[in-house]
């Protein structure tokens, strides 16, 4: 079988199939991805790769892999042509015409030569108009400084040669599908057998998917079974996500973002307490770029909350798990994303022992998840292995709420420390928003689309205009204390949002049977109320969160397991049955009448923790003297919070 | 669970090697439009749409799969539930051709008869580089017992027709027609009747 010919034929096959695919690659960004240069490029590097990865061959997917890493070496070495053109005379190479006979060690020395550059420009008087090189701007100057020839950096212009473009692109691309020694290698996302070393024996993509599925449940165990329920199973979407890295669910300038964390993020397998116990583990969860990865997903699943709860089919929850939003707030995600990553690693941590689905291609997942905990079993719970099944949901509860106000009173600081990034990534930034051709047409191409879109979102525009009025009335009922002004921004946000959403997926409306829709009402109401009641819950014992928080952060580096857990148990346990009081309530509460819900609110006094606005109204009033300014921005972000879900559901209920 | 709807939901599954023209089929049919480039589908894709018959609305659930996605653990999992598997090949493409049989007898162990298979000849526009006669096609169909028809997304031939095809061999449409004068909105005891038997023949389906 292994004849000449039969490779000979082989070989043309997988030209044949790399062609097909590569000739559809990225169709609005075709001047780029379509000239046969960058084509030749492509298909050498996956034919190459190809025949030395024989045992995993081409698979559908992997050309969307490479050509974001060939891109952005192409941005990153014109930009470099740019600034050599404009910035020419600080690219000759003066170093013949130096004096250095003193001493050798000097020529390593390139700020050195820079500043006797510049003297010598300054004695001769040069006609030559160049200013100081301080006046440039400080990534013009790093260009420059890394350009050096004789610097010991090596030159830039020989790091970012087109000579070597393609052999990069090869060597990242492989980097990144083979994991380089670390233990996030995307070629087992495409393999169809379980890989060496995994304990679950599921095919790693599957294996991935069902750790996915857990992180949700443990952040969000409503929306976790509602799936479940539907028969939504993590792979049939997380496949695409996880084989092209998300490559199709965000635009190319997003997804250059989204890879810059992933890529930042240690591959580094690390070792958990469970290793060697035969206790089954999550090998996505075992590094912190894995983790991240993870944290990723989940943060998208969750993002689109209430389309998904609002959905009672599994096909078009799935239709909208794969069109994902284009106008998201792209950082905000990632925040979200890196906070479940710490959860993800304390899983891993931990190891609470997951259930695989033994046969997961017959019979649904059972949800098995129990919402009823007394504090007695609480603290009963031995340490190692077994955590209640809230555990992870307070604890995502209580660092998402802690990020965000951390977020929020540290905002200018946070803003300093983004500009404070690595040189490369920020020439990365910038370099991509060059004007070269690729920029260019993804620029009218977005254009296009947003051209397209404003019909829709006007239409938007008129229904928020027209909800307006009940939105304030809800508001006062929320917490009468606080003006609507700010509340402007959240909405238009949230309009914006779902109006992509809905243009994504054609057929949104769903025509039922009146029937339906009141039990459509009845569980939006549930979630809703579950939204509130855990939102408030938080809020009100806010400064025990924050501080526990960071302890528990600074503590699991060192004794992860009892340490955290023993802190966390027995501070959270009030803390617990009142989230759970409500929360656990509310989700079981599907079938109870509207009007239960509205009740509390209307007569605050009766049912403190049922519904969160009054008691959130409660703590205002009793910590308002002393942290007025701390409990205020917390209320904004309750009432943000709640105002966001209620419009977003009246949405739902209007659609 | 799931409130029962007064649409009659089937889901279609559309199998196939590598670029036959799944996505274009579901796309013409869809929105009416072709365009030479589309990326090649990952995984599976999900789209819906609702079909106005003469006599009955049917709400269709197209997944798309992958070409490439020999994946035998979720390939399975694709095909459980549907109605419907539709199995495309390139009529310039004789491999792709002869792959039919293998996609059909995945369609077969995992479903039996309880499933509507459609053998689809796509890109008949493709006149001079054609492989498959239409012969070929209808003979192979005759011979595994599914139903056949040549399309073009490209030209927009045949589409339209292979969706009433296959909406009109849908499971349940005998005891539909009975009730084809009821409004949608309209809910009594005897539409409500309706609506639970069907999904019965539907659950059957599915149980197995």
């Amino acid at each position: 079988a292994d004849s000449t010919w039969g490779r000979f034929f082989r070989n043309a096959e997988l030209e044949k199939t790399v062609d097909q695919d590569l000739s559809r690659l990225y169709p609005e960004h075709g001047s780029y991805f379509q000239t046969p240069g960058c084509q030749g490029m492509l298909r050498r590097i996956l034919l190459l790769w190809c025949l030395r990865h024989p045992e995993c061959g081409y698979r559908q997917g992997m050309h969307e892999l490479l050509a974001p890493l060939l891109y952005v070496l192409h941005v990153d070495m014109k930009r470099l042509c740019e600034v050599r053109t404009q910035y020419e005379d600080y690219f000759t190479d003066k170093f013949d015409g130096l004096s250095h006979g003193d001493n050798l060690s000097y020529n390593f020395d390139f700020k050195k030569i820079m500043d006797s550059m510049e003297e010598e420009n300054d004695i001769q008087e040069n006609t030559v108009k160049v200013t100081s090189l301080d006046e440039l701007d400080t990534e013009i100057q790093t260009i420059i400084y890394l350009c050096d020839a004789y610097g010991a950096e090596g030159e830039l212009g020989i790091v970012l040669s087109e000579k070597f473009m393609e052999h990069d692109a090869y060597c990242m691309f492989d980097a990144l599908m083979s994991g380089a020694q670390g233990s996030v290698a995307i070629t087992d996302f495409f393999s169809i057998s379980p890989v060496g070393g995994s304990l679950s024996g599921l095919p790693p993509v599957i294996e991935a998917s069902t750790a996915l599925y857990h992180l949700l449940s443990g952040v969000d165990s409503s929306l976790h079974s509602h799936l479940v329920e539907l028969g939504v199973e993590p792979q049939y979407f997380s496949l695409r996500w996880l084989r092209v890295l998300f490559g199709r669910e965000f635009a190319l300038e997003n997804l250059l973002l989204i890879w810059d964390e992933i890529f930042a993020a240690d591959s580094k397998k690390l070792c958990s307490f469970a290793d060697g116990e035969g206790t089954l583990c999550f090998n996505i969860f075992s590094s912190s770029r894995g983790a991240l990865i993870s944290g990723m997903a989940v943060a998208m699943i969750l993002h689109l909350r209430s389309s998904l709860l609002a959905t009672e089919n599994a096909t078009t929850c799935l239709q909208r798990l794969l069109n994902f939003p284009e106008s998201v707030d792209l950082l905000k995600l990632i925040e979200k994303a890196k906070s479940l990553q710490s959860l993800a690693l304390d899983f891993h941590l931990i190891c609470p022992s997951p259930s695989f689905g033994v046969d997961y291609t017959n019979s649904k997942p059972k949800v098995v998840r129990s919402h009823t905990h007394s504090s007695d079993s609480i603290s009963s719970v031995p340490p190692l292995n077994k955590v209640p099944d809230s555990y992870w949901e307070e604890k995502w509860r209580v660092l998402h709420k802690a990020d965000e106000v951390k977020h929020n009173s540290l905002a200018k600081q946070s803003k300093t420390l983004t500009q404070k990034k690595g040189w490369s990534e920020k020439l990365r930034i910038t370099l991509s928003r060059t004007e070269s051709d690729p920029s260019r047409t993804k620029a009218e191409s977005h254009k296009k689309g947003q051209q397209k879109s404003s019909v829709r979102r006007n239409l938007l525009k008129d229904l928020s205009k027209e909800l307006c009025l009940e939105e304030d009335d809800v508001e006062i009922e929320a917490g009468d204390s606080v003006g609507g002004n700010f509340k402007c921004s959240t909405e238009e946000r949230c309009l914006g949002d779902n109006s992509c959403s809905e243009e994504n997926s054609p057929a949104v409306s769903d025509p039922s049977s009146p029937h339906s829709g009141a039990n459509n009402c009845d569980c939006e109401n549930g979630s809703e109320k579950s939204c509130v009641g855990s939102n408030s819950s938080i809020d009100q014992n806010d400064h025990h969160p924050i501080t526990l928080d960071l302890g528990s952060e600074t503590d699991r580096t060192e004794k992860p397991l009892t340490g955290t857990k023993k802190l966390l148990s027995s501070k959270l346990q009030w803390f617990w049955k009142f989230g759970r009081g409500s929360t656990g309530e509310v989700t079981s509460e599907k079938g109870q009448e509207r009007v239960d819900a509205r009740k509390p609110a209307d007569d605050p006094n009766a049912e403190d923790d049922v519904l969160g606005a009054s008691s959130a109204d409660a703590s205002f009033h009793s910590y308002s003297s002393a942290r007025v300014d701390v409990v205020d921005q917390n209320m904004m972000g309750t009432l943000k919070n709640l105002g966001q879900s209620m419009l977003e559901h009246i949405q739902v209920l209007l659609f | 669970m799931a409130p029962v709807s007064a649409l009659a939901k089937y889901k279609l599954v559309f199998l196939g090697d590598q670029s036959v023209g799944k996505t274009s089929i579901i796309t013409r049919f869809m929105y009416d439009k072709f365009d030479t480039t589309y990326q090649a589908t990952i995984g599976i894709d999900f789209l819906s749409k609702t079909m106005y018959l003469e006599d009955r609305t049917v709400r269709l659930q197209l997944w798309d799969t992958a070409g490439q996605e020999r994946f035998r653990s979720l390939i399975p999992s694709y095909i459980r539930d549907s109605s419907v598997a539709v199995i495309v090949y390139d009529v310039a493409s004789r491999q792709s051709f002869l792959n039919t049989s293998k996609w059909i007898e995945e369609v077969r162990t995992e479903r039996g008869s309880d499933v509507i298979i459609v053998l689809v000849g796509n890109k008949t526009d493709l006149v001079d580089k054609r492989q498959v006669s239409i012969e070929e096609g209808e003979s192979k169909a005759r011979e595994m017992n599914v139903m056949f028809i040549e399309t073009s997304a490209k030209a927009g031939f045949n589409i339209k027709p292979l969706f009433r095809k296959i909406a009109a061999a849908l499971p349940g449409m005998e005891t539909l027609s009975s009730a084809k004068q009821e409004d949608m909105v309209d809910v009594n005891l005897k539409s409500s009747n309706t609506n639970a038997s069907q999904a019965q023949a539907q659950s059957g389906g599915c149980a197995c």
